[in-house]
């Protein structure tokens, strides 16, 4: 199929082929999505998630390509249908559904203005127009060039216009976004110098795309009180780096290319229309007419990646190269061969949306599910897989940095040339002042010499008609010979006919006279043209060089791209692979550390049970030491007391004995007292007896002191075995320490490799959901979000039908019945009608879901406000009330709850519910009592504010 | 079943906390009801070290030489005296006698040249920092702020403009930084929408149908957990402590006495407004007074406006240093510039962005300090030049935020204001 093929006879072929299903005809290759999932497989060493359910996939295209949910009837058909092929059916029936176009062209709308406020294209015209174009299908490049270049004064493409006029045509944001749109590099930082970040954005890539819409601007014809877009035939794109001084002039380029040839027009012949105050001038030669003529060939690299990327990042919600606008060698695709597969396949069929969309829709890397892969490969694969990785490296790095070495080398050798060239530049210009310099008194000779003519032919016209008259009157007088004032007036007319010769002549010199003035200067200017002319060819010989220098440049540019993208590419590989090996490791090092914590467990276990052993021991001995303390206590009381008793006998026996001494001493001295000899006798019996009793009191003592001896020692060893019990103790408390303290270390150790387990499967995830093994949540869009939330409370199902009797009223359907076309055209206006009818609501859900004006769309974000909005505001209860045909109004008719939470599940999540679910709408209906029509409301609220239903699952 | 996060960022991590809290919290909630989701002890607790930010805006362009530079008995100074302040040597105009009692608080800066009369791009640049550029869009202030020292865990949002009137919802002040840390604007200090459950919905229903919801969401999530589920699933737990938090809108829940010393005309209620935000942890409230705009009889309206700005500031200055919040809050008094020294031939002054003045307050500013300096005249700075580009700098500096610092934006780093300029030092403590 080649590419030149009018666009009706295209749509029609395309009509046929998408109904079809097959693939195009001639194209011996297998389908664009089958080399793809081939591709994908040969890169993805490390595993895949499965494909997903049939709910999921249907509720994932319906939401992508029509920007709402299935109905619930719709899941249980697809569902039910058994046909192998039923997803290709289906992303087919899809495309061609008439809601297709009204939600890509919101799409669209989103990607190229960014929810700018409308100013000078009201967005019904623009929204029509993308509608309209994505309806017949029209390529990319044809659009692309209309956006570009449509200057607002053609009716039929006015609202393309919209890109620029709603930008006010401002150069270097309308170079930014083309840049970012339509390129997929965001130039910004490369605006005052090359990008201090991204090696390969330059200023002059920055200059090149400002050059072809910096001579543009608004024009604004204030009587039809309409704005438009002009442009200059001058103004250059100079550009100076602030960091380096480097300066330069750019002609328009395109990324990747080299700057374009122009056409030079002399001063004053710039213009098919010359601009005035009140006119829009066109010039002869437009750069953004070029811009649009080169972007229309579809032949750019980036150009056609950045679209193919966007149409990818639009189903899979993340881009090949993510972000979507930083495409650059640093960032490169996670599948270079998936990429030049989708640009292939763009320039083969003259980049035809529709069809990269479908084929997209149908690669296992769209329909992979959210689950994470659990097996990794084995140790022995990774570790060979990386030191094959690891010498590719060294010499890719070697390679890369050469390349390097040569592309700035090729820099330098431009810009050498470019100061070796700069006379002639400025010679150039110089030549140029010279003949505008020129020029003046040539084109004042000129209007002397035109006003001069104007006047003689002025006069030369009155000469001819007073001739004339003069004539006439000559030819009266005869016929009127007395009539005076007829004389006199014949008079007149020959005076004036003899003073307007002589003002004639008068004129014709003065004309002759400009004429020769206007011959006077002319030489000069043609002399100024000339030299124009010598220099403009020492410009273009000397401009040569420079030229082949950047193309050097350019060359080298791109092998250094390509080496760096792939180097980039394989660190990340390693980073993988290392990623993986690492998981190997600490899941290995986990297991070692799950085998040994028992063993360390049950020392601790042995250890508290010696402690506990020891412990009794000590009790013992303890107990037994008390007692020996007691006896020893008993027996020191006894010895004492033995003691006491033998002092006092003494102390007893020397009184005695002191007292016999005084009565003997008495006795003498008296001589014989009889009473005193008999007390005498008397003491001393009583003496002997007591010095007999003493002697019993004395052996007593040392009895009671070996009792004592025997206790005193007794309780030492009592002592001693219970110290020797307590150092044991301590050894046994240190070893259980030591156990105790292991575990500790064990449990340590697991916590921190369980950590660094975690961050490692988050990463090793991550490199699953960047490389497309694995589908990642993408949450709706604003728009996604307001359709789905209109599909699913059923609101869309009631406008549907009065849009139905509204369309039955000029269109019925009975007047259709046998023509296919016609009937497509009915239902197509019945679904535009619906749509008119209720995209008012976008605005709402824009400024709460959506990005601020001009500001990139693609970030998620949720806030408070917006949960206050689907809990509190009017929008959603009014939505989930029941009437019509709606969500609650048909739940409130289901008397049981298991058919009541199919019907629920099926609309809102798209999926039948499990039985857990069936059973909680049971139990939440059960719950909340009398109040049915409240609980189902609150029901449908759940499902409608859950994760489920906020994402793509 | 374990949960896999599909990406490192701090605000995945940040939202995995919150989420991990609210999670912990949810068991029992489901038992004893939603307020236990509340955080607010916690952000209350947090308060006194939390930075925060209170922006001025006087919008139109206040006259320096009726604030805080004037310039009497010169042939550009106008009929106006200048007062000493209870700081020896500091002397600012007449119509500020409250704000001359608290002077000590404050940093005044003289010598500010911003170059740029038009009143759009002098307001784009004293709020970002930066000249206005067509083909780049930068965050204002509170926006930066709010993102670099936000209490997450505060249910009230981090960045709020309280505007003499007007309607509410979130503005676009905050390019790059996403709608999170974008304002939202309080119209004449009216709560934000949607803050009340709506007639018909009973609490028994609402507590239900949330617990239903976050039924669902566990369930769901045990498939796969992203910073984006959690990030989604958060913001409905943090719009019931929103709603729990409504009363902070409320000025007439403070005192009949505070009331009426702010005064109880619009910029009273809104200083009022602004303390009780701050209070409760908002990181950047922004109160915006209007209009300075005097091109005809600069004087007459500088007594009104000025006369109404001074009581209800002055006290709020006055509450939060007694509070001991001035610690850790910045207060700005800024414009999109100044006003002519110049007196055109309708008594107006007319725009001056070559010679004017920003005051500062409080937290991490030499307090009682003047730099900078305007000649005689006022025509001229002659010592201690600023821009936009120095006070922007200054401001993140003075709460504690590295300004030569970047945001990561999606792989991008973006500096947090222009690397050409830097903080001024001597403003600095």
């Amino acid at each position: 199929m080649t590419r030149e093929i009018p666009r009706l006879t295209g749509s029609v072929f395309f009509l046929v082929f998408v109904f079809t299903g097959g693939l195009r005809s001639g194209d011996a290759q297998d389908a664009l999505h089958l080399r793809i999932n081939q591709a994908m497989s040969a890169d993805l060493t490390h595993g895949t998630s499965p494909l997903c359910s049939d709910a999921d996939f249907l509720r994932r295209v319906s939401i992508d390509l029509l920007g709402a949910p299935p109905t619930s009837d719709e899941v249980r058909a697809f569902l039910a249908d058994g046909s192998a092929d039923k997803r290709a059916a289906t992303v087919d029936r899809i495309l061609a559904h008439p809601r297709h176009p009204l939600h890509l062209a919101e799409v669209l709308n989103v990607m190229l203005m960014e929810r700018r406020r409308d100013q000078h294209v009201p967005a019904a015209e623009w929204m029509g127009w993308l509608q309209t174009a994505v309806r017949e299908n029209r390529r990319w490049t044809h659009i692309a060039r209309d956006l570009l270049t449509a200057d607002g004064t053609d009716e039929a493409t006015r609202p393309a216009a919209k890109f620029l006029l709603d930008r006010d045509a401002e150069p270097n944001l309308v170079a930014r976004d083309i840049g970012r749109i339509f390129f997929g590099i965001d130039l910004q930082c490369a605006q005052c110098h090359d990008h201090p970040l991204v090696e390969d954005y330059r200023q002059i890539d920055y200059y090149g795309l400002f050059a072809f819409v910096n001579r543009t601007s608004i024009f604004t014809d204030e009587a039809a009180k309409k704005s438009y877009l002009k442009e200059t035939a001058e103004g250059d794109a100079e550009y100076k780096s602030v960091f380096t001084g480097d300066a330069g002039r750019m002609r328009p380029r395109l990324p990747g290319g080299l700057e374009i040839d122009e056409p030079r027009f002399r001063v004053g012949e710039e213009y098919s229309v010359v601009p005035d105050k009140t006119v829009r001038g066109v010039p002869k030669y437009s750069r953004r007419a070029k811009l649009g003529e080169l972007v229309a060939t579809g032949e750019n690299d980036y150009f056609a990646r950045n679209i193919a990327n966007r149409m990818w990042a639009l189903l899979m919600g993340r881009g090949l190269v993510a972000p979507i606008d930083f495409h650059h060698p640093d960032n490169p695709p996670a599948h270079p061969e998936v990429l030049a597969l989708l640009v292939a396949d763009l320039k083969a069929t003259g980049y035809d949306l529709r069809h990269l969309l479908r084929e997209i829709a149908l690669t296992d890397a769209y329909q992979r599910s959210l689950e994470t892969p659990s097996n990794l490969p084995a140790v022995e694969q990774l570790t060979a897989e990386l030191s094959g990785v690891e010498q590719s490296l060294a010499a890719l790095t070697e390679q890369t940095e050469a390349a390097a070495t040569a592309l700035q080398a090729a820099r330098d050798d431009v810009k050498n040339r470019l100061d070796a060239a700069a006379e002639s530049i400025k010679a150039l210009d110089e030549a140029g002042k010279a003949a505008v310099a020129a020029r003046k008194p040539v084109v004042e000779a000129n209007a002397a010499l035109a006003k001069a003519a104007a006047d003689l032919a002025t006069q030369q016209n009155a000469l001819k008609a007073v001739t004339e008259l003069s004539a006439k009157a000559k030819e009266v007088l005869p016929l009127l010979p007395n009539d005076a004032e007829a004389a006199s007036a014949a008079a007149v007319f020959e005076a004036r006919v003899t003073k307007l010769t002589e003002t004639v002549a008068t004129l014709e010199k003065t004309r002759q006279e400009k004429e020769a003035a206007v011959a006077t200067v002319q030489p000069a200017l043609d002399a100024a043209w000339a030299a124009v002319d010598v220099a403009a060819e020492k410009w273009v010989e000397g401009q040569k060089p420079i030229l082949a220098a950047k193309e050097v440049t350019q060359a080298r540019r791109s092998e250094w791209s390509r080496l760096q993208g792939d180097l980039v590419r394989l660190k990340g590989r390693r980073d993988r692979l290392q990623t993986a090996m690492a998981i190997h490791a600490e899941r290995t090092a986990l297991a070692a550390l799950a085998e040994k914590m028992p063993v360390a467990e049950a020392g601790v276990v042995a250890a508290q049970q010696a402690i506990i052993d020891q412990q009794s021991k000590i009790d013992g001995l303890a107990a037994t030491h008390a007692e020996t303390q007691k006896t020893m206590v008993a027996a020191r009381q006894a010895f004492d007391a033995t003691v006491a008793a033998v002092a006092k006998r003494q102390g007893i026996i020397e009184a005695v004995k002191e007292a016999g001494t005084k009565a003997e001493f008495a006795s003498a001295e008296l001589g014989g007292d009889e009473g005193l000899t008999g007390i005498l006798a008397s003491l001393k019996e009583r003496s002997d007896n007591l010095a007999t009793g003493l002697a019993e009191l004395q052996k007593a003592t040392e009895t009671a002191k070996a009792t004592l001896e025997t206790a005193t020692g007794g309780e030492a060893a009592a002592k001693q075995a219970v110290e020797q019990a307590r150092t044991e103790m301590s050894q046994r408390e240190a070893a259980r320490k030591a156990a105790e303290e292991l575990v500790a270390a064990i449990s340590q150790e697991q916590a921190t490799r369980n950590g660094t387990l975690t961050n490692l499967l988050e990463k090793h995830d991550k490199g699953l959901g960047d490389t497309a093994a694995r589908r990642d949540f993408k949450a709706l869009s604003p728009e996604q979000m307001l359709w789905s939330i209109f599909q699913v409370t059923g609101v869309a199902g009631n406008y549907l039908i009065a849009a139905e009797a509204e369309i039955e009223k000029t269109m019925p359907a009975a007047s259709v019945a046998n023509d296919a076309a016609q009937q497509a055209e009915r239902q197509r206006r019945v679904v535009a009608h619906a749509y008119d009818q209720l995209k008012g609501n976008v605005g709402t859900f824009a400024s709460l879901y959506g990005g601020g004006p001009g500001q990139p769309q693609d970030d998620f974000f949720a806030t408070a406000e917006q949960a206050l909005f689907l809990a509190n505001g009017g929008s959603l209860r009014g939505w989930l009330s029941p009437g019509g045909t709606n969500l609650t109004q048909r739940l409130l008719s289901l008397q049981e709850s298991a058919p009541l939470a199919e019907e629920l599940f099926l609309t809102v999540y798209g999926r039948p519910p499990v039985e857990a679910e069936v059973a909680e709408v049971a139990q939440y209906l059960a719950s909340r009592g009398e109040d049915r029509s409240a609980a189902v409301q609150e029901l449908a609220w759940a499902l409608v504010t859950s994760a489920e239903f906020r994402f793509q699952r | 079943m374990r949960c896999h996060y599909a990406c490192g960022t701090a605000d995945h991590v940040m939202a995995r906390r919150q989420f991990l809290g609210a999670m912990a919290a949810g068991g029992s909630a489901l038992v004893g009801g939603l307020s236990i989701f509340g955080t607010r002890q916690v952000s209350a607790a947090l308060n006194k070290q939390q930075k925060r930010l209170l922006v001025f805006n006087m919008h139109g362009g206040l006259s320096q030489l009726e604030s805080w530079d004037p310039k009497p008995g010169t042939p550009t100074g106008g009929p106006f005296r200048a007062i000493p302040t209870n700081v020896t040597g500091i002397h600012i105009s007449e119509l500020l006698p409250e704000t001359a009692k608290v002077m000590n608080h404050f940093a005044l800066v003289r010598g500010v040249n911003t170059k740029e009369d038009d009143h759009g791009k002098g307001a784009y640049l004293m709020m970002t920092g930066r000249r206005q550029s067509p083909a780049a869009d930068y965050p204002q202030i509170g926006a930066v702020l709010a993102k670099c020292v936000g209490d997450a865990n505060n249910a009230l949002p981090g960045h709020v403009v309280i505007t003499p009137g007007g309607g509410g919802g979130r503005s676009n002040d905050s390019a790059y930084l996403g709608p999170k840390y974008a304002s939202i604007a309080l119209g004449n200090g009216s709560p934000p929408a949607n803050m009340a459950r709506p007639d018909g919905l009973t609490e028994v229903s609402d507590t239900s149908r949330q617990a239903l919801r976050r039924k669902l969401d566990e369930q769901f999530l045990n498939r796969r957990r992203t910073a984006k589920t959690d990030l989604y699933t958060y913001s409905y737990e943090a719009a019931q402590n929103l709603m729990a938090e409504g009363d902070a809108f409320d000025v007439s829940k403070e005192s009949e006495t505070d009331q009426a010393r702010y005064g109880k005309h619009d910029l009273g209620r809104h200083c009022l407004l602004a303390r009780r935000l701050l209070e409760r942890g908002v990181s950047c409230v922004q109160v915006s007074h209007s209009n300075y705009d005097t091109h005809n009889e600069n004087f007459i309206f500088h007594i009104e406006q000025v006369g109404e700005f001074d009581r209800p500031f002055a006290t709020l200055v006055g509450d939060l240093a007694d509070r001991g919040m001035l610690d850790s809050t910045l207060i700005v008094v800024l414009s999109e510039f100044g006003r002519t020294p110049n007196i055109n031939h309708l008594y107006g002054r007319d725009h001056w962005s070559r010679a004017w003045s920003v005051a500062m307050a409080g937290c991490g500013v030499q307090r009682g300090s003047v730099f900078g300096k305007t000649n005689d005249h006022g025509t001229e700075v002659v010592d201690g030049e600023v821009d936009h580009g120095h006070l922007f700098h200054t401001y993140l500096r003075a709460l504690g935020v590295d300004s030569s610092g970047s945001f990561d934006i999606d792989g991008r780093q973006l500096p947090l204001a222009d690397p050409a300029a830097h903080a001024i030092e001597q403003v600095l403590v």
